[in-house]
């Protein structure tokens, strides 16, 4: 099963990360789940697939009462990221889903009544949450063509969805980037193949060489820590990306 | 009037997580009830042989204490247990339904296998959670039954406190009163989750 494991708390105010489960078949490709807590509210951001549910809600349940469980923020449509949806609403139908507007009318498909989700306009938003305040930054078309990041100033957490993502091997199973230049190596082929637009990818490094960032958090993958957002950023900027890379 | 499958589902939630909250809070308790017994069974070695009696109620003190951590971990063992077991049936009884409404439509043979295929995995499903659910109510119950050896030894506690000197008798009293507070407060948890697990027994 999944663990749970604190990467910042002050206060009432606490990001978790739920990850590395020894148990998951090695057809489903591993995710990252990240509990905010702040006040009496908490939010879990890509809660995954719905087969690993039962992975998931365990390893919430050690460390928080799922009862209090009121937001989901997905940072994009794919299975991996919000088809469990449906489950976590059978255990709480008032549970709010933030995600971006171009997917407000797909995701129902996998649960969701008309007033479940909140939708995001393109260029972000302010999510007031418990007694701070989070940034949901734009990061379309990294991969998906409605895409967000979700940016915490207090905790200097940038949740980044697919963006630093690496399709790591089984020995390879810390929680952060230690060695630099080797992780990227299983990040290298997931961004050239999945992160179709150069574009987009300078306008993300540009808003995310702006943040005050700590702590880098993919959905896939270790996390990346101090100057290593940094390196992944100057990297990610300088690395050959797009859809004409497929004909070369 | 007849629950509906979700308000079911969303029941078997609640009670699973009551269950684990409670499990949650009541290691924690007896962490503290651990380390008050082991301050009753030092102070009480401090005070020499003028405190047996002491001596002899905080010895069980200390005993009932692992006791209660032993069978409080084996609690939450089971409650690990059947948080799995139930938010795997709930994952499959969402499949269940979306497949059955596919059989009911068409009729199709192969969907209406596959039904049955489930309905057969999540009938042994039940099975095993009733079974979890059982030994869940049986571990409570002894706990309870700890719970209220915990009183009647803190109770015992305070009478022997009062054999020791002036300045003994303050912590001793101080300890025991404690302990007492504390196995009030377990003894309070258990009964409370008891009686959401009967209420809302299959």
């Amino acid at each position: 099963m999944k663990k749970a494991a604190t990467l910042f708390e002050s206060g009432s105010h606490r990001w978790q990360v739920i990850a590395r489960d020894p148990e998951r078949p090695s057809h489903l490709i591993d995710t990252n789940e990240y509990l905010i807590t702040s006040g009496t509210q908490v939010m879990i951001t890509d809660p995954g697939g719905q087969e690993i549910f039962p992975a998931v809600f365990s390893a919430l349940s050690e460390v928080t009462d799922a009862r209090n469980l009121t937001h989901i923020f997905a940072s994009h449509q794919d299975p991996d990221v919000i088809s469990s949806l449906a489950l976590w609403l059978a255990l709480k139908p008032d549970i709010k889903c933030y995600t971006s507007w171009l997917w407000c009318t797909f995701i129902p498909h996998f649960g969701g009544e008309h007033d479940t989700f909140i939708p995001i306009p393109d260029a972000g938003m302010q999510i007031d949450f418990g007694d701070r305040a989070l940034t949901v930054v734009p990061a379309h078309f990294l991969h998906s063509s409605g895409n967000h990041n979700l940016y915490d100033p207090t905790a200097k957490i940038l949740f980044s969805g697919d963006i630093g993502a690496a399709l790591l091997p089984p020995e390879h199973d810390g929680l952060f980037v230690t060695d630099f230049d080797q992780h990227v190596r299983s990040a290298k082929g997931f961004h050239q193949r999945w992160m179709g637009s150069r574009d987009a990818r300078d306008a993300w490094c540009t808003r995310a060489s702006k943040l005050d960032v700590e702590l880098l958090c993919p959905q896939h993958g270790a996390i990346y820590r101090g100057r290593d957002v940094q390196r992944f950023i100057n990297w990610f900027a300088e690395l050959e990306v797009g859809v004409l890379r497929l004909g070369e | 009037m007849q629950e509906t499958k979700a308000q079911s589902e969303r029941r078997g939630f609640d009670r699973v997580t009551s269950l684990n909250e409670a499990a949650k809070e009541l290691i924690s308790r007896s962490f503290r009830v651990d380390l008050l017994a082991l301050d009753a069974m030092v102070q009480s070695k401090r005070g020499g042989g003028s405190l047996r009696g002491f001596d002899e109620v905080s010895s069980q003190m200390r005993s009932w204490s692992r006791d209660l951590h032993r069978e409080l971990e084996e609690l939450r063992h089971l409650s690990r247990e059947v948080v799995v077991n139930v938010s795997t049936a709930s994952k499959e009884d969402h499949l269940l339904r979306l497949l059955a409404r596919a059989a009911a439509s068409t009729g199709d043979e192969l969907a209406t296998k596959a039904v049955a295929l489930r309905e057969t995995g999540q009938t042994e499903r039940g099975q095993q959670l009733n079974v979890r659910w059982r030994r869940v109510l049986s571990s409570l119950g002894d706990l309870d039954q700890l719970g209220m050896m915990a009183v009647v030894l803190s109770r015992s506690a305070m009478i022997e406190a009062s054999s020791g000197n002036p300045e003994q008798r303050a912590q001793l009293n101080d300890v025991s009163q404690e302990f007492y507070r504390n196995s009030e407060a377990v003894v309070a948890v258990l009964k409370a989750l008891l009686k959401v697990m009967r209420q809302a027994e299959p």
